[in-house]
Parts: structure tokens; C-alpha cells; sequence
């Protein structure tokens, strides 16, 4: 009685917790761990040798998410490149506030759009940067 | 409810049954059933999976760089699943970054970081920082070449910042270079501080999203 009464209150473009959007999340929980161990199948973690400390290792690129500061600091000077990734930090941090706009839309918001989509572009070529020798 | 044993309820007590009412007919709006929403909570299960297989390699690894890379071949030849283990909890690393990120982009599409939210946004930055930092330090654990010298630089970017630098690559690579003291630290910071910390930072990022609900769509 009680559950009804709490579902009919309900407004039209909702629906309760349980069980329909549970089951969804179970779904999707199951799709992606049949994704985690398919990849582990595909990709084997291997060990390379071990450390040598008085060695270095002819070539080094680390894993792909920190390319994009690898190509950074490839093309400018160190101090500039630590800049400009601390501005990057600052800006992610900062980012309620340097979206002026008082609307929701993507129109609305089409400046500060424009500015991420630039930034992420500039950091897949560096990231490409990074990788070439 | 009958079947419910006679308890001593006070006012503002809600009984199991209620609470669990509660939980089940919490409303869920429409537009937030879209593939679009799932990736934070695709996060946090990729968390869990890395929590699971993480604790089962520690089982065997030996955080010493005599032992390290011994202990990482071991279970990766003689431990039973042990390199499967290994690998799922490389793949689940790699695709909680991409998890991350996709929440992130989803967040920014829909202009959900905007008040009331933007305090956790903040959070939500700060726990895309703390994914990274736990890569970082995980990478030097197998003691591999590649994961050396990989915190070698690392350390050296850190130590290059002005002002700080100096104390940063001191206090990161516990002395002037990469020792078995900074494998050990390394260590404590991926499997105990970082942990406590994303723990802590994930509960008050759930909470604040239950309490402030779900944002509208665009």
C-alpha cells in the first residue's frame, strides 16, 4: 500500500530505483566485466626485465595517459611545460567557475565548450608527439 | 507488518521494511536511463575489481627490490591464475582511466558541474587525480626496467617544479634517488593511502549526488 502510494507520486519522467533501473545496473555491471576479462585475454600483462639501475632503457614512453605532458615537455622548455599543465590542473579544478554562462544548453555554453574540445585536441597531438622518437 | 519481530521503535526510526521501501522507490529521472550515465558507475565497479585483484597479488608480492621482481615472476608463472590476476588488474587500470574520463566528458555535456554541484565536481577532479596517482605508483612495483625508470623521470618532473620541487623529489623518491625506500613508499601509498583516500573521497561523492540528486539533462 504504502510502495504504491510512494510509487504514484512518482512524477511521469521517473521511475523507481527497484527493480528496473537495479536491473540495468546489473546488466551493465556484467557486460563490463565479461569486457575486463575478454581484454585481459587479449592483452597479457607481460614483465619486462628487470631493473637495471645503472642502464637506461634506449627508449621510454609511458603509458598512454601521461603522453600528452611526455609530448609537452618534449616540445617546450621544462618550467613552461609545468606551467602550463598546473594551469591545466587549475582549470579542470576550477572549471563551475570559469563557465560564466547562467543557461544549461550546449548553445548557451558554446565558449567554454569550444575551449575543452581545443584543449583536448591540442592534447591528442601532443600525445602523438610523444610517441614518435 | 506482522511478521516483523516487536521492536522498540522511536519516533524518526524507520523499521528495515520501511527502509528498504525507501531505498527500492527512490526515483530515478527518465533522461538519466541513457547509456550516457552509466560511466561513473562503471568507475566505481572497476574499482571494486581492481580492490578484489589487488588484494590478491599482495598476497605474494614482496615489496624489497631483491624480491619484487622474483615475487611478480612467481606469480606470474607458479601462482594459480596469478598472471591472469596480474592482467585483469592491468586492464581494469587502463579502462578505469577511459571510465573516468567518459564521466568526466558526460559531466561537461551536460553541464552537470554548474551549482549546486560544483563542489563536487571538485571532488570529482580530485578522484580523476588520485586514478592517476595510483597508475603512477603501481607501475614501479614489478622493480621491471620499464617501471624504474618510468618513476625515475616521473620523480625528476616533480622535483623540477620550482619552489617545491627540491622537498617533492625528496619526499617522493625517499632520498636522492629511486631506493628500496621509495619502492616501500610507493608501496604504502598504492595498496593502504591512496585507497583510504578514494574510499573517503567516493562515499561524499555518492552521498552529495544522493542528497542533491541526479542533474536535469539538457
Amino acid at each position: 500500500m504504502e510502495r504504491d502510494q510512494k510509487l504514484s507520486s512518482l512524477e511521469s519522467d521517473e521511475i523507481p530505483f527497484f527493480p528496473g533501473h537495479l536491473l540495468t545496473e546489473v546488466v551493465m555491471a556484467f557486460a563490463v566485466l565479461g569486457l575486463v576479462f575478454i581484454l585481459a585475454g587479449v592483452w597479457p600483462k607481460e614483465l619486462g626485465p628487470p631493473a637495471n639501475t645503472i642502464m637506461t632503457p634506449s627508449r621510454i614512453v609511458p603509458e598512454w595517459y601521461f603522453l600528452w605532458l611526455f609530448g609537452l615537455l618534449k616540445i617546450v622548455p621544462e618550467l613552461l611545460g609545468l606551467f602550463l599543465s598546473g594551469l591545466l590542473i587549475m582549470g579542470v579544478l576550477l572549471l563551475p567557475w570559469l563557465d560564466r554562462s547562467n543557461n544549461n544548453t550546449l548553445k548557451g555554453r558554446r565558449k567554454i565548450l569550444m575551449l575543452i574540445i581545443l584543449t583536448v585536441c591540442f592534447m591528442i597531438v601532443l600525445s602523438v608527439i610523444g610517441v614518435k622518437e | 507488518m506482522a511478521i516483523e519481530p516487536k521492536g522498540i521503535a522511536k519516533k524518526n526510526e524507520q523499521s528495515l521494511s520501511e527502509m528498504f521501501k525507501e531505498l527500492g522507490s527512490h526515483p530515478v529521472p527518465k533522461h538519466a536511463r541513457s547509456y550516457m550515465y552509466c560511466f561513473g558507475g562503471i568507475t566505481f565497479l572497476l574499482f571494486l575489481i581492481q580492490v578484489i585483484t589487488g588484494i590478491l597479488l599482495a598476497i605474494y608480492y614482496k615489496p624489497t627490490p631483491e624480491l619484487a621482481y622474483e615475487s611478480v615472476m612467481f606469480i606470474e608463472q607458479d601462482v594459480w591464475m596469478g598472471a591472469a590476476i596480474r592482467s585483469i588488474h592491468n586492464v581494469a587500470a587502463n579502462l578505469m582511466v577511459i571510465a573516468v574520463l567518459m564521466h568526466m566528458f558526460r559531466v561537461i555535456y551536460t553541464g552537470s558541474y554548474k551549482p549546486p554541484r560544483q563542489l563536487n565536481w571538485i571532488i570529482g577532479a580530485c578522484l580523476l587525480i588520485i586514478v592517476l596517482a595510483f597508475c603512477f605508483t603501481g607501475y614501479l612495483l614489478p622493480w621491471d626496467q620499464l617501471g624504474y625508470w618510468a618513476a625515475v623521470i616521473g620523480t625528476k618532473i616533480m622535483g623540477s617544479l620550482p619552489w617545491l620541487g627540491e622537498q617533492l623529489l625528496l619526499l617522493s623518491q625517499a632520498g636522492s634517488k629511486i631506493t628500496g625506500y621509495t619502492l616501500t613508499r610507493f608501496y604504502a601509498l598504492h595498496i593502504v593511502i591512496l585507497p583510504v583516500v578514494a574510499i573517503v573521497s567516493m562515499v561524499i561523492h555518492f552521498l552529495m549526488i544522493r542528497k542533491q540528486g541526479i542533474s536535469g539533462g539538457l
